[in-house]
């Protein structure tokens, strides 16, 4: 057996980039998740204190970090440039290894080409050199069987960014109003927004994890192990796949079921504290079961 | 003893706690399966829900701590037991899942035909998943998971004699172990008449279990060879002290001794683990792959012994504490009263 260096593997040179992203991201999508539940209450009317701390606290948190998580972005992309530059270009579509690249927004990657992508000249070089005429490789460096699926890690990765910017904004005007009139906004349209960055800042996690994953492929271990000859022999492992699918759906089918159920009744006792039950109760639910 | 050696017993400690704990916890589901209709079983699904529920997550934490410490010690068995057993583990996980969320949400439910159906799956569940997973420690012990990803047969190297004694005796031991602890958690709360009908229970499980027993040697004669020269071997003595603590526990029940009764009742089943693993020691993976080469190397081994023991520092003293404290009864609440059981 080989020998392994567990120590080197569990800190290579992405961990911490990785680490901080990730909890920052983790902290995000809580504050901004919790803050949007007391946002659709207000959207309703519902106005009084415990409504606006709901929404306050929450907010405070995720918007304070939102500004953070961009300089992390900046360090993990120059990470990615350095140690895997075929995620990079898949990013970042870029087939041609070029001097001042643009950075390209959006489009589509069909025959070595990037086609109807937004492009701001030199903002690659810029971003990933802090040098507007910095060369970045491209995927013309890397051999045609080793390059990651293009399409789906550009897009992932402009969703990622593109939500990422939305919900900057959204702390800026957070912050901003606070700074200035000591208050928070609560025009229809501000608690709109707060009332949708919840999924948002969930589905820019997701897509997060698209560019990190399929941005590695076809490696399941970078440079070491392909993912084809990772997967395991044993026959009948879709049915297994499958059946986890079904079971999974279910699953939230009747979490989404309990939740409302709780929502609507909030003072059903959870799991640990059925010993704490007022006995009245306990009396009245045992004739049902 | 080797590094290697260090780190495969700790795994065992765990895994002997798996099947203590987590053991007694399918039982528990095993027993409310067999509690009766709605109203008749409700006292003793009440008392096996007061029983496991402060637990029931911390059991299965076991089963995480054993798996960790396979792959990560010992990744070349590991590959080869979940490659060529993964049927079985994947019905296994399949049955924890169901079990754990139907044993949750059963709590936020309140009609009659939701809570039947979510009890019927946590108590399918907890008869099928130890079935499960005594069906792979069948096939590991009967030497049909060759080395290698899955290079064994994905079906016959869990559809055999020997996995289906190890099955069987697996939900045996389970429904037995939770018996003998409900009884001693009937008694402590004051419903002896509760505590005699799982006394009974235990009783009558222990006799099955002992016959199955019997007929599993000649199942382990005639189908794994080596396993049976083991047992009746180099590990005669160990399979003696788990009969003699079995023979003991049930003296004990019958005298209604029901705390000497439990650590007795555990002892026969820690001692049939311990005599499988001596029965097939120095191999992991019989007949090939011995536990020297089975092992990651020397970097990997140390880290997780290091982490093993800083973790058990943390971990060991919460869970005494845990289950130290629901055994015992709760201050501010007395124990139910005649008449609010009535109603029940």
């Amino acid at each position: 057996m080989v020998d392994a260096q567990p120590w080197a593997a569990m800190f290579g040179p992405s961990t911490w980039p990785q680490v901080v992203h990730m909890l920052l991201a983790a902290y995000m999508v809580t504050g901004f998740t919790i803050a949007s539940v007391y946002a659709v209450g207000m959207l309703r009317g519902r106005r009084e204190r415990r409504h606006r701390l709901g929404l306050l606290i929450p907010l405070a948190f995720a918007a304070a970090l939102t500004p953070v998580q961009v300089g992390v972005g900046d360090w993990i992309a120059n990470t990615v440039a350095d140690n895997q530059p075929a995620k990079l270009a898949a990013m970042e579509g870029e087939y041609e290894t070029t001097a001042g690249a643009p950075l390209s927004v959006g489009g589509l990657h069909y025959d070595d080409e990037l086609h109807y992508a937004l492009e701001i000249p030199n903002g690659l070089s810029l971003l990933i050199h802090h040098d507007p005429d910095g060369v970045v490789l491209g995927l013309e460096e890397i051999p045609v069987d080793e390059r990651p699926p293009v399409n789906v890690v550009h897009l992932a990765f402009d969703t990622m960014v593109g939500l990422g910017t939305a919900l900057l904004l959204l702390s800026l005007v957070f912050g901003w109003t606070w700074w200035r009139r000591r208050r928070m906004p609560e025009s229809r349209w501000f608690l709109r927004a707060v009332a949708v960055s919840g999924v948002a800042a969930v589905v820019a996690m997701e897509a997060g994890w698209i560019v990190t994953e399929v941005g590695r492929q076809p490696w399941v271990v970078y440079g070491i192990l392909r993912t084809e000859d990772a997967v395991s022999p044993a026959p009948g492992l879709y049915l297994g796949f499958y059946a986890v699918v079904v079971i999974y759906v279910l699953l939230t089918a009747l979490t989404v079921f309990v939740l409302r159920r709780l929502a609507r009744s909030p003072d059903t006792a959870a799991p640990q504290e059925v010993d704490a039950r007022p006995p009245e109760r306990d009396v009245g639910e045992a004739a049902v079961r | 003893m080797t590094l290697a050696e260090v780190v495969l017993s700790m795994m065992f400690v765990g895994l002997i706690a798996y099947g203590l704990f987590g053991g007694a916890d399918f039982g528990g589901g095993i027993w409310d399966l067999l509690a009766g209709g709605t109203r008749r079983g409700a006292r003793q699904r009440e008392l096996i829900e007061h029983s496991i529920a402060p637990v029931w997550e911390a059991n299965h934490v076991w089963l995480i701590f054993v798996l960790v410490v396979l792959w990560t010690a010992f990744p070349g068995a590991f590959a080869a037991v979940a490659s060529t057993l993964y049927i079985p583990l994947t019905l296994a996980a399949f049955g924890m899942i169901a079990r754990g969320s139907a044993f949750a949400f059963r709590k936020s439910v309140t009609t009659l035909g939701m809570r039947r159906f979510l009890g019927a799956s946590f108590a399918l569940s907890s008869l099928v998943t130890p079935f499960f997973l005594g069906a792979v420690v069948g096939g590991v012990a009967s030497g049909r998971v060759p080395a290698g990803i899955a290079a064994g047969n994905v079906v016959t190297s869990w559809i055999n004699p020997t996995s289906v004694l190890g099955g069987v005796l697996a939900v045996l031991a389970c429904a037995y172990l939770a018996a003998v602890f409900l009884c001693g958690d009937a008694h402590r709360d004051g419903a002896d008449d509760l505590a005699d009908q799982f006394r009974l229970r235990a009783l009558r499980t222990a006799g099955v279990t002992g016959l199955v027993g019997i007929v599993g040697l000649f199942v382990l004669r005639a189908d794994a060879p080596r396993l049976f020269a083991g047992l009746t071997g180099r590990a005669a003595p160990v399979v003696a002290l788990s009969v003699v603590a079995g023979v003991a526990a049930l003296v004990l029940l019958a005298g209604r001794r029901y705390v000497p009764a439990r650590a007795a009742s555990a002892l026969a089943v820690t001692a049939i683990l311990v005599g499988w693993a001596v029965g097939q020691y120095p191999y992991l993976l019989v007949p090939e792959l011995t536990i020297e080469e089975a092992a990651a190397g020397r970097a990997s081994l140390v880290a997780m012994l290091v982490a093993l023991v800083v973790g058990a520092v943390i971990l060991v003293p919460a869970l005494v504490y845990l289950y130290a404290l629901f055994q015992r009864p709760t201050a501010e609440q007395p124990a139910p009263t005649a008449a609010t059981r009535a109603v029940r």
